[in-house]
């Protein structure tokens, strides 16, 4: 049996790697820049005030101005109102302040924050205190200049790590090294091996600076520099194992490693207080705390050590085992319905419903106008409708016959009677009724805003009633726009839905955009709460209606 | 002359759409348009959730029991315990309330409204020589413009990151593949096929940044909207310019990594610009997104502005070979 990993042969696919992009001059210029950018990071010395400077704004402060200039005098702390005797000369009057004194004695403030250098001020009041407010910082770690080393280290790996897997594949080179004498782990081995080298090289490097120049003492940190660019560069190559192009290879890692690397790092905090070994070892974000020189123990490098082995193993060895699949993931017709279905109807539920999440955070003047969030969403159903027909080159022409309209005003006709869609079978729970409310508001949209209101139809018909029609038909379609429109009362929504998918697969979706418009200027018009059962018979009947149309669309009856 | 646009549009126009239709079948980059908005809203309404389960009853330890009421009475959950100094000190609890000799101390360790509440209640219940009074919320408290505005700019920064890389990838690609060889026999002029694949960043880049901004705003109102989304898209279509141009000056031999790389810091470094020096950058474009985040308004020039750094990557390339 063949030996798994040969050094010799890894050595020689990393040397590859190398001399394939980083030969000659292109090699020199590349490490120019990365010098270029890494060593300043390394030497440039700051001000030591900044970092202080937002330690102590931290409660409570956060509208102050720029705390830079410490060596002018700071100005007078303002206030509105009438400054009391005892503070004369010591506040600043200003009409633009959000400090207000109300009162003269006590004195009294009307103010949503109160800055550190009014309070001060305030505590020269000359009665005793009766209180103290004492702020009692638990242990905080603030991240090292390592941290942006780290981070540059492994940016800079975008483009190569593009043209590590999908460049070779675009070439067709791929299989020319596939059908070497080397395994696939080798493969992937060395070009991991090659890229985590030269970032870990030019990381080091700016870190020799920073230790040399006395910004940064060293420590664990630079054990955690390789560990993280390792991590990161074995998570990018899986990540565009199945790329075949050099820009989604480009662009991919630049969206997901920041993202990935930022809640791995805020999953391993939350874990360092049960259990500190544990923390260290999430992959990722243990290696990045460690390099931002936030773990700063032996122990933690060593659990960060392990950890990363794991991982590092664990994402070639997957790496490897797809080197051979062909793109399936990214093609159109896997995901061109499901994946873009879902994505417009998460944008949905965020734009419409989202905002009401900030009256339950305990702050309902937050929540922005329907409008606004009707228009966002439309748009955003119409961007992702507008994507999957572009990458099957299906488009909905608008070509209309005169039956297609008359079958879209009946429906919409019978649908208008039912009044604006308010039907509930059941009742929401209590903090979820400002949500459901705004999203049955996007069935028939208020007409006070036209554009919002054009925006939301045209998007729910071209999506629900075209794209989703085309893919998993009217049946697809329709349960799609009841979650969308009643997630928790998709009884309410159904015929309505099913009416209007019936007509758009019978009749097109200009039918069922007509029909729609009609319930929208019918609901505007008609009185504003139909009762729940004519309201529910209504729905009814414009789905019996989308039925005839169905089965009548020849003009002649269908025959058993 | 005069039949010189009439007979340009329909070959540019053709070439942009192969351009935008090719970019849009590319799975990745699809995936890459809806992350920034999609991103950003799950934050944003992650963040609210998280704070109405858990923020909205904060608790508050304190030592004695004639606080239970004063504080009860403003809607903290107050848990009567012997030693609330140690709890808050251990991380256990955020605010806590003890007595020290003749004057009552509120202990914090993280500051906020809630905190500001929590002393406003201490200071009436003590009658201290100076109160506090906080008004309601407004729809957009305390300082959050300047949050809304750094999400848009981020938003804005990674449409321009997009840019660069799509800029770059498109021609790298398409001179990989021999597609460019192709193109270039067309009996067109050479500018088309750099202007056709700048519009096409435009028209793909563009109504993505205006929806996602669009999203975010309606979760948390961005001021001066359009002249986020305007800033956005010119920044957006210089990087996609300056990227197409260093692609185009680098010769087949040195590969992808060496010109993205290099458009990469170009671009970051003439947002870093604008950032540093506001008052320059508002008028050009991509420095004028630094600029922005750092507060100043741009000027209108950086539309020609931008209209001009796509020229001349198109003039550049009708220059060059390019393959």
């Amino acid at each position: 049996m063949r030996a798994f990993l040969r050094p010799s042969r890894v050595l020689a696919v990393a040397h590859y790697e190398m001399r394939s992009h980083m030969a000659g001059r292109q090699g020199l210029r590349f490490a120019a820049l990365a010098l270029l950018l890494l060593l300043p990071v390394g030497l440039l010395r700051l001000p030591s005030t900044i970092v202080r400077s937002a330690d102590n704004n931290a409660p409570g402060a956060a509208g102050n101005a720029s705390d830079s200039g410490a060596t002018i005098a700071p100005p007078l702390p303002s206030v509105r109102g009438i400054v009391p005797q005892a503070l004369a000369g010591k506040l600043l009057l200003d009409d633009r302040s959000k400090v207000e004194i109300v009162e003269q004695s006590p004195v009294r403030l009307r103010a949503g924050s109160v800055p550190d250098d009014l309070r001060a001020v305030l505590e020269t009041l000359p009665e005793p205190a009766r209180v103290e407010v004492r702020r009692l910082h638990p242990p905080l770690r603030l991240p090292g200049r390592s941290l942006l080393i780290a981070i540059l280290a492994v940016s800079l790996l975008s483009g190569p790590l593009a043209e590590a897997l999908p460049g070779e594949r675009s070439r067709r080179t791929l299989e020319v090294l596939l059908s070497a004498g080397i395994s696939r782990a080798e493969l992937i081995g060395g070009k991991w091996l090659a890229w985590t080298l030269s970032a870990t090289l030019s990381a080091w490097l700016a870190a020799a600076a920073s230790c040399l120049n006395a910004v940064q003492a060293p420590g664990w940190w630079i054990v955690g520099l390789p560990l993280f660019i390792a991590s990161a560069v074995a998570f990018c190559l899986w990540l565009l194992r199945l790329a075949d192009d050099v820009v989604g290879g480009a662009a991919a890692p630049m969206r997901v490693l920041p993202v990935v690397a930022l809640v791995l790092a805020a999953a391993s905090r939350g874990l360092e207080q049960f259990s500190p070994a544990l923390a260290a070892m999430v992959p990722l974000g243990g290696p990045l705390l460690l390099a931002a020189g936030i773990f700063v123990t032996a122990s933690a490098a060593a659990a960060a050590t392990a950890g990363t082995v794991l991982f590092v193993v664990a994402m070639l060895a997957l790496t490897a085992r797809d080197l051979d699949r062909f793109d399936v993931v990214s093609g159109v017709k896997r995901s061109g319905a499901l994946g873009l279905g879902a994505v417009a109807l998460l944008l949905w539920w965020l734009a419409v419903a989202g905002p009401a999440v900030w009256s339950l955070a305990g702050n309902a003047n937050a929540v922005s106008p329907v409008s606004s969030s009707l228009l966002a969403a439309g748009l955003a159903l119409l961007g992702c409708a507008l994507i999957a027909c572009a990458r099957e080159g299906v488009w909905p022409w608008p070509a209309m016959p005169r039956r297609a309209v008359l079958n879209g005003l009946l429906v919409g006709a019978l649908l208008g009677a039912a009044g604006p869609f308010s039907l509930r079978f059941v009742t929401a729970p209590a903090w979820a009724e400002t949500m459901v409310s705004r999203l049955a508001a996007a069935a028939t949209p208020s007409l006070a805003a036209p554009a919002a209101a054009l925006a939301c139809l045209l998007g729910q018909a071209w999506l629900f009633r075209f794209v989703v029609v085309k893919r998993a038909g009217w049946i697809g379609g329709a349960l799609l726009w009841t979650l969308a429109i009643a997630p928790l009362d998709p009884l309410a929504a159904i015929p309505a839905a099913l009416a209007l998918g019936l007509l758009a697969s019978g009749s097109g979706v200009q039918a069922a955009l007509i029909a729609q418009a009609v319930w929208t200027a019918a609901a505007a018009l008609g009185p504003a709460k139909v009762a729940t059962l004519p309201a529910f018979a209504f729905q009814m009947l414009a789905l019996a209606a989308a039925l005839t149309v169905m089965t009548s669309k020849a003009g002649a009856p269908r025959r058993k | 002359m005069r039949s010189l646009l009439p007979s340009s549009v329909r070959p540019v126009a053709a070439l942009t759409l192969a351009v935008v239709l090719r970019l849009l079948r590319e799975g990745l980059v699809v995936r890459a348009l809806a992350w920034p908005g999609l991103l950003t809203s799950l934050a944003l309404v992650g963040t609210a959730a998280a704070w109405a389960t858990w923020g909205s009853a904060p608790i508050i330890a304190v030592g004695s029991k004639e606080l239970l009421a004063p504080l009860q009475s403003r809607g903290f959950s107050v848990e009567l315990v012997e030693n609330p100094e140690a709890l808050v000190s251990d991380g256990s609890v955020i605010h806590a309330i003890w007595k020290e000799g003749e004057h009552w101390v509120l202990g914090v360790t993280w500051g906020g409204r809630t905190t500001l509440e929590a002393e406003a209640a201490l200071r009436e219940f003590a009658g201290d020589r100076w109160r506090l009074e906080i008004p309601p919320l407004e729809a957009r408290p305390g300082n959050v413009d300047h949050e809304a505005a750094l999400l848009a700019g981020v938003i804005g920064l990674l449409f321009t990151l997009y840019g660069v890389v799509m800029g770059a990838g498109t021609l790298f690609r398409d001179r990989g593949n021999g597609s460019l060889e192709s193109e270039l026999a067309l009996p067109v002029p050479r500018w088309m096929h750099a202007g056709a694949r700048l519009l096409a960043l435009l028209l793909v880049l563009g109504p993505a940044l205006v929806v996602s901004l669009l999203v975010v705003s309606a979760l948390l109102t961005i001021d001066d909207l359009h002249l986020w989304m305007l800033t956005g898209t010119c920044a957006a279509v210089v990087g996609g310019a300056i990227g197409f141009a260093l692609m185009a000056r680098a010769v087949a031999a040195h590969g992808f990594s060496g010109p993205l790389s290099r458009a990469l810091t170009l671009t970051m470094a003439a947002m870093a610009l604008g950032w540093w020096q506001p008052a320059l950058g508002r008028w050009l474009p991509l420095v004028s997104l630094g600029s922005f985040m750092a507060g100043t308004e741009p000027s209108a020039l950086i539309v020609p502005g931008a209209m001009i750094a796509a020229a001349l990557a198109t003039f550049d390339f009708s220059r060059r070979e390019c393959l």
